[in-house]
This record gives C-alpha cells, structure tokens and sequence, in this order.
C-alpha cells in the first residue's frame, strides 16, 4: 500500500489525516479506509490532564454539581490524604490538602444532598467517616464500621427524592458488609455477615440497587471466591446468590434509583458477567452473558451517568474499554412449565484505550458532563479524560 | 468509488477533530456553568425535604449462609407462671449473654453526640489544668504527658496542641513544637499564640522563610503585637543574611571566631596571626579557599575536622560545588578580589575595585605586590592568608607550601617558623627546588623587608644532605645567596666570620 498519499500528522492528542485522491486504488488499500473510517466514527477517549502526585491513589470522585472532584489515597507513611481539584481551563487546580492519620481506600458523595455534599470514606482500619469538605478537620460523622480495610463504599438517595432514606452500604475484609445511615450513630441499621465459626471471605465490592421507591432496596457484594450475593433490603432476605468463579473485583447496577434492570460483575481472569435483572427465574436466577476483555482482571465497571446501556471497564493493565448494551427483541419467555425467564442481550465494543502501564483503580464519570471523566491508576497518576460522541450513539 | 472513500474519509476526520474542538470548548462553558451553580447551592437556604425514617432495628443480622430459616435459638420470653421453664434458666449464661451484647455495643459506639463531645472535652480541660499547674513547676515532660492525655481524649482543641507546643519549645524539641503548632493552626486558624510558637520553633530550625510567613500572619491577626514586629526584624536579618552573596560583618566574625577556636586548639601561636585576619573582606568564589589541614604526628594522613553544628542549625540550602583554581596572587587575587579596608577598621570598603584599578599597574610593577600595598594603605590585608599551623614534619611543609603559590602566603608561613627547627622538621628530605624556592622567598621578601635571613641560612645549611642540594643549585640560586649574604652584611651586621662560615658551607 502506497503510505504517500496519507499524510498523518499527530498534534497532542488528536490525529490529523490528510489524504490525496488515488486513482486506482485496490482493495486493500479500501479496506485501510473503512478500518480508520470505522475508528474515527467510533467515540473517542481522549486524556485530557494528566497529573502525577506523590502518594498512592485509590479512588476519585466528582463533588455532584460542580468542577471539582476529590482523590483519596495513601501517602508513603501510611497516613491518609484526600485532595479536592478543580478543572480549569484545561488545568488542574488544587483546591485543598486534607491530611487523616488513616489511608484512604475509598468514598462516595452519593448518599449526600446536593446542598451538603459529604463525603462519606472507609479507610484502611475500616472507619467510616463522612466529611464536611468546607470544614474537613472534624468528620461530622464517625464509626468503627469494620475490623479490618473498607473495601468498597456505596452510597444511595443522597440527591433524588421519593426513592426512600439515604444510605450508605460499606463491604470489608472482615467479611461483613453493613448498611450505615448518617442519622443514626454509631451502629449499623443493617449488618449482613457469615455465621459465627463460618469463613468469613473478603468482600471486595458492595453496590445499591432497585431503591425506585421508598421502601424497595437491594445490595449487591462481590467476594474474593467468585460470591456475588444480593441482599434485599427491604425483606432483609438474600435475594439472589451465585459464584462467578473468579473474585468479584467490581459490581454495579446500571442505575440505582429504578427497579432493577442491569448488574454488571467484573473479576479476575478477564471477564465480566452482565445480568439481566428483569426477569429472576425461580431456578436459572437471572440470565447473564460473559464477555472478555483487558486480557487482565477486570478491575471496575462504571456506567455512564447519562446513558445506562453505556459502561466503562478498567483493565489491570492499565487499559479502559468502553462498552455498549444491546437489548433483545424480546426480554423474557415463558418456559413449558409456564415460569418467566429472562433473555440477555449482547455488548458491543465501543473504543479502547490504554491510558497507563498500572492498574486503573477508579473511574468516576461526571454526573454534570457528559463524557468527562476522571480515573487514578497505581502509577500515581490521576488523569481527566473526555470521551466524545457519546450522544451520537 | 475510491476518490469518493477517501473523500468521506477525509470529512470525518475534520469532523473528528471539529467534534473534539467543541469538545473543549464546550467543557470550558461548562466549567464556568458549574462554578456558578456550585456557588448557588453552596448559598442556597436549606430546604429540608422530609426524608423516611431510619430503618427499623428489627432482623438486623442477615445470616450469609442459609438466608432463610433463621437457626439461632429463639430467645422467646419466658411467662411468669411457667415455673419449669424458670427452673431450666440459666441465669450465669444470660446474664454473660447481656454483658456480651453490652461490649459489643460500646466497641460500635463512637457516636460524636453533641453531649458526649462535651463531656470529652470537659474531661480533657481537667488534664489540661493539670498541665498548667506543671508547666508554672517548670516540669515540662509532666506536662506533655498531661496535654497528651488531654488530646486523646478530646483531640480537636487547639490549645491543647499549643500548650504541648510550648512545653516542646522549652525542652527544646523543635520539630514536635513546630507539629503541634501545625495541628493547632489547622483547628484554629486565628490561634495567634500557635502562630507565635511555630514561628519560634521554625527561627530555631533556621526555616526563617516559614517563620516569617508565620509572624506576618500574627502581624494580620495583632497589628499591634509588639514582639511579633521584633521577631519580623529578627527574622528579615536572618533571611538577608542567608541570602547575600557577600557575607557581612557579623558572619565574618563569627567565620573567624570558629578559625580562631580551632586555630587555639591546634597550636596557640597561630591565634596571632588569624586575629590579624580576622578583620579582613571575604574574598570572592573563585578564591582558593585555605582550610586547615592537620596532619597527626607522624602520619601521612590528612585529616579534615569538621566544623559540628547540630542538625537544626545546620543551612538548609543544597551543597554549592565551588570550583577551586589557582591563581595567580599578583594579578589576579589582588585586583579582583581583596578588598581593602582603609583608615576605619570596623568598615568595610565597598568599592574597593575600583580604587585598586588604579593601584594595580604599580603594584604590578613591582615584585613584591603586597608589601607595596602595605605601604599605600597601612593596614592592608588580605583574609586569604589564613595561615597554617607550624609544620612539624617534611610532608606537612611541603602540603602547606604547595597549596599557595603565592609570594605572601609563603613569606608568612616562612616567617611563622621559628629559625632553628627548619632542619629538624626536614630531617633529610628537602627537595632542591623546594630549597630553591625557599631561597627565592628569603631574598624577594625578607631581604626586601629588612629582616634577618642569616639564622634562615644557616638553619638550612644543617639539613641532612645538604651538600647534595647545593651541588644541584643553579645559578640564579648561586645568586640569591649572594644577595642574601650581602644583606647579612650590611643590614644584621654580621661579622666577616660568620659570613665566610656560611659562603663556605654553601660553596660559594
């Protein structure tokens, strides 16, 4: 293939292609355009910032309505930082330095008001604390939630109304997960653990679910063997179990405010499962499809705020993937014996992008912008990132 | 059809990079849109939506295996009148049962009510009180351990940290002082008296820089505070100090103070000669720079003494190669770098360059620069003498020698020596052109000087192989003894005897 007539020049982040009109061009070379054709119509992940720090990042999140988002992690000691950022003109401006004793694994706003704004984090001696960011010196709420790390800290009804209270849900090392609400101190309104003298396996990832009124409500938590178990909350029963082989590195609902539609489990060994959760057949549970990717363990699945069929996978190696849902024609069918089971749908691969050599260890869409994104990975670096034409799709 | 490709092709790659334009653009838009929004909620009146209530205490635990049969005993209350059930009860077993559920429950309480932060608080003033007490006794580690108390239990005051602050100042634990006071200022940022405390504990650490910012802060606070403006005075001193390129009188006494104890230690004659020094103008970078070398008897060893400071005095600016070169004392040294002082002794002439331009082609002219200087100014002098102790070994000698090149230097170190040991420090070791050299300072200098050279000469004349040194003069050698035997004559007075003694020996 003559490469003279493509003239690319590469400027930052974008790609210029300058071509010449061939005569006689032959297959090949028309395939070449359909594939860069196919890429470039594709949405695009672009990393906007870049910034590397000196400590350990473990999660980011937006603050809801605004620019400005935090990153929590651990300084080299063992203490704890949580940093505020601002984007700014293309820029990032460090808002506040906020130094705990304890390391910051992870945290949420999402069981705030928009007018509050707590941030509500676990850390590594497994303490829940909720922040006030304007005055963070004092949590404004604190317990002894766990005995070991906090894991995974989920948060729900923060900021829509009618979809019951706000709440926090927090999956540890020590096995238990516990369901914490910011009214009442100190004690959790809801503790689900193993049995006294039972192995007690570490729980990775919890996520709310199904809180579309204002009793309904479901907790998802992911295991170190494969357990993903969702508890309903509601009935304070277990809903729905299932082991997926492989340890459960992420979980999320597709949203949490409506009945249930979607999970998505991500694990070790480069797979993720997404669960249809219309339809619960009495025996089969719910119908699932499975997916590789990354070629390393998957470490999240975040959806996208502003189109739940649209969702992001992190990679172990560094690598971000974004994916699309494809409904079935039809999502249930009745068996012969009269019950209702449900039907999956496929996924689609909509972009790659490899953004670091580490693990990405968090993403966070903006709930404000659609497409922006921040994510930090274990190269100490936090990264805003734009992905476009997602309202194309 | 393919003209047409690449024609679409082309069209979606300016449209990619147009949507990416938009892109941009459109999140600075949205930047500014959220910081006004953001503003908004933040001064929003709060309007309280009515939220459900907490969730019922009932079922709490959800047993991971076997969800739904719940297998625990059921504890069900026993009727009064069931008398055979009362019989069965275990009393020691419930009541453990209770105390279980109690510990339990206090491990899970570390509610921040309002009261309970309170009685915190309360309690920890009363260790703090007690603090206070120790602190008036002067009993400061007590007292730490009293505000420690006090911080465990209620860690969130500020005076705490800045009363333990104080404690660590008096036994002089800077870095802890500096850290609570940190602590303090976080809790408190208008805590005037931690300010003050962290700005003492910083001066002390030499962080001038972060003091500063320190005191201007209480300066903000209190206009009126009066030892605030001192300790900005003190500080500004100290921050100008550490930035001038040319150190100033003060430091230079202080430079000098350190060589002088040193000097004192080493030998007590030289202590003479660094006074001399001691009111001389630092001279440039590219000055070779003396430092004392020692040398242990009767060791090849040279050995460096440094100058122990504790570490918080220490400079906290990164090490500064120096280049050292040699130069030339008679051009370069003079002109460029030593600065005269005249007439006042305590001031320091600041242009002294320019002046000596104007010095220089005579001083140039003739051979002995120095000496001519001496004569203009009077108490010309310059620092970078900073000579070495009396030799007692060859090796020392000649390190020393060696080191400057230049025809002051020498004639000072020459002279520093006592006539009569130069042999005994040679033993059998001199060099002829070391020797020659000698004999070069001895006619350019003390000749020129009117001093006495003879006790010089025949101090060299009974260096163990002597005869094989005169055998390797030369004739410019020759005749510098010629010029110094003559000066024996004519200026010591010596008797014809004497200087025939001395002719023969170095066989002339």
């Amino acid at each position: 293939m003559e490469t003279s007539n493509i003239l690319c020049r590469i400027d930052r982040n974008r790609i210029y292609f300058e071509l010449a009109p061939i005569e006689g061009a032959n297959y090949r070379e028309t395939t070449y355009y359909l594939i860069v054709m196919e890429k470039l119509a594709k949405p695009q992940i672009i990393c906007h910032i870049e910034k590397s720090v000196n400590y350990s990042l473990f999660d980011a999140k937006w603050i809801p309505c605004s620019a400005k988002f935090v990153v929590m992690g651990s300084r080299p000691r063992g203490s704890g930082i949580i940093q505020i950022y601002e984007v700014s003109s293309g820029e990032l401006k460090l808002i506040k330095d906020i130094e705990r004793s304890n390391a910051m694994k992870c945290g949420t706003f999402k069981a705030s008001s928009l007018r509050d704004r707590h941030l509500a984090t676990g850390d590594f001696k497994g303490r829940l604390n909720i922040y006030n960011l304007e005055d963070p010196s004092i949590p404004i709420y604190t317990a002894n939630a766990h005995k070991e790390i906090i894991n995974s800290i989920d948060g729900v009804a923060g900021q829509s109304v009618g979809c019951g209270a706000p709440e926090l849900v927090t999956g540890s090392r020590d096995g238990s997960v516990k369901v914490w609400d910011p009214r009442q101190k100190g004690k959790p309104v809801a503790v689900m653990e193993p049995k006294e003298g039972e192995v007690r396996r570490d729980c990775w990832t919890v996520a709310f679910g199904n809180s579309y009124n204002s009793e309904e409500r479901v907790v998802a938590a992911g295991y170190d063997n494969g357990d993903v178990k969702m508890f309903d909350l509601r009935a304070m029963t277990l809903r729905w179990e299932s082991n997926l082989k492989n340890g459960v590195c992420s979980l999320e609902f597709d949203r949490k405010d409506i009945a249930m539609n979607k999970l998505v489990a991500t694990t070790l060994e480069s797979k993720y499962y997404l669960f249809d959760l219309k339809t619960q057949h009495p025996k089969k549970g719910f119908a699932y499809l499975t997916e590789k990717a990354h070629k390393s363990t998957v470490w999240l699945v975040r959806h996208l705020p502003q189109n739940r069929e649209i969702f992001m996978t992190c990679g172990g190696g560094g690598s971000l993937c974004l994916w699309k849902y494809n409904y079935p024609e039809r999502r249930k069918q009745t068996d012969a014996d009269g019950l209702e089971h449900g039907v999956v749908g496929s996924v689609s691969l909509l972009q790659n992008s490899t953004l670091s050599s580490q693990p990405v260890s968090s993403l966070d869409w903006s709930p404000d912008k659609q497409g922006l994104a921040v994510c930090t990975a274990f190269d100490q670096c936090l990264r805003v990132i734009i992905t476009t034409k997602l309202n194309t799709i | 059809m393919d003209a047409d490709k690449s024609i679409l092709l082309q069209k979606q790659v300016r449209d990619n990079s147009e949507d990416l334009q938009s892109e941009f653009l459109d999140l600075k838009n949205w930047e500014e849109q959220m910081k006004r929004k953001d503003f908004e909620i933040r001064n929003a009146g709060g309007d309280q939506k009515v939220l459900p209530p907490v969730r019922s205490k009932k079922k709490k635990v959800i047993p991971l295996s076997a969800p739904k049969e719940n297998n625990k005993p059921s504890t069900k209350r026993i009727r009064s009148h069931d008398y055979s059930a009362w019989d069965k009860f275990d009393v020691d077993k419930a009541c453990k049962e209770m105390d279980k559920g109690d510990q339990s429950d206090e491990s899970v309480e570390e509610s921040l009510s309002k009261e309970e932060l309170e009685k915190n608080h309360y309690e920890a003033s009363k260790h703090k009180n007690e603090g206070n007490v120790l602190v008036k006794q002067q009993k400061w580690d007590k007292a730490v351990g009293c505000y420690s108390k006090a911080i465990a239990i209620f860690p969130y005051d500020a005076v705490f940290y800045a009363n333990r602050a104080l404690c660590y100042l008096k036994m002089d634990n800077l870095y802890s002082a500096e850290a609570d006071c940190t602590t303090a200022v976080q809790l408190d940022s208008e805590y005037v008296k931690a300010y003050h405390r962290r700005a003492t504990a910083r001066m002390g650490l030499k962080q001038y820089r972060e003091a500063k910012q320190d005191i201007e802060k209480i300066l903000k606070l209190e206009p009126s505070n009066k030892e605030a403006v001192n300790m900005l005075i003190q500080v500004k001193k100290k921050i100008k100090s550490l930035n001038s390129v040319t150190i100033t009188g003060e430091n230079l006494i202080e430079e000098v103070s350190v060589e002088k104890r040193i000097g004192e230690k080493l030998c007590g004659k030289t202590v003479k000669d660094i006074k001399q020094i001691d009111n001389i103008v630092k001279p440039a970078d590219t000055v070779p720079f003396t430092s004392t070398w020692i040398l242990e008897e009767g060791d090849d060893v040279a050995i460096v003494h440094p100058i122990v400071k504790p570490p918080h005095q220490r400079s906290k600016k990164p090490l500064r190669r120096v280049s050292v070169k040699e130069i030339d004392y008679n051009d370069k040294l003079l002109t460029n770098s030593i600065k005269i002082e005249k007439n006042d002794e305590n001031e320091v002439h600041k242009s002294p360059d320019v002046e000596y331009n104007s010095k220089k082609e005579v001083s140039l002219k003739s051979h002995s620069a120095a000496s001519e200087i001496r004569e203009n100014g009077k108490d010309t002098k310059s620092e970078v003498l900073k000579l070495p102790p009396v030799p007692k070994t060859a090796v020392q000698f000649l390190m020393n020698w060696k080191k400057n090149t230049c025809v002051e230097y020498r004639y000072r170190y020459l002279k520093q020596i006592q006539p009569g040991i130069l042999h005994t420090i040679f033993q059998d070791s001199l060099e002829s052109d070391t020797f020659s050299e000698i004999l070069q300072i001895l006619s350019s200098k003390f000749v020129v000087k009117n001093e006495a050279v003879f006790h010089y000469l025949e101090d060299l004349s009974q260096v163990k192989r002597f005869r094989a040194l005169i055998m390797f003069m030369s004739n410019a050698d020759k005749k510098e003894i010629n010029i110094l035997l003559e000066h024996c004559k004519a200026v010591e007075h010596r008797s014809e005897e004497e200087i025939d003694d001395l002719r023969n020996k170095y066989e002339i």
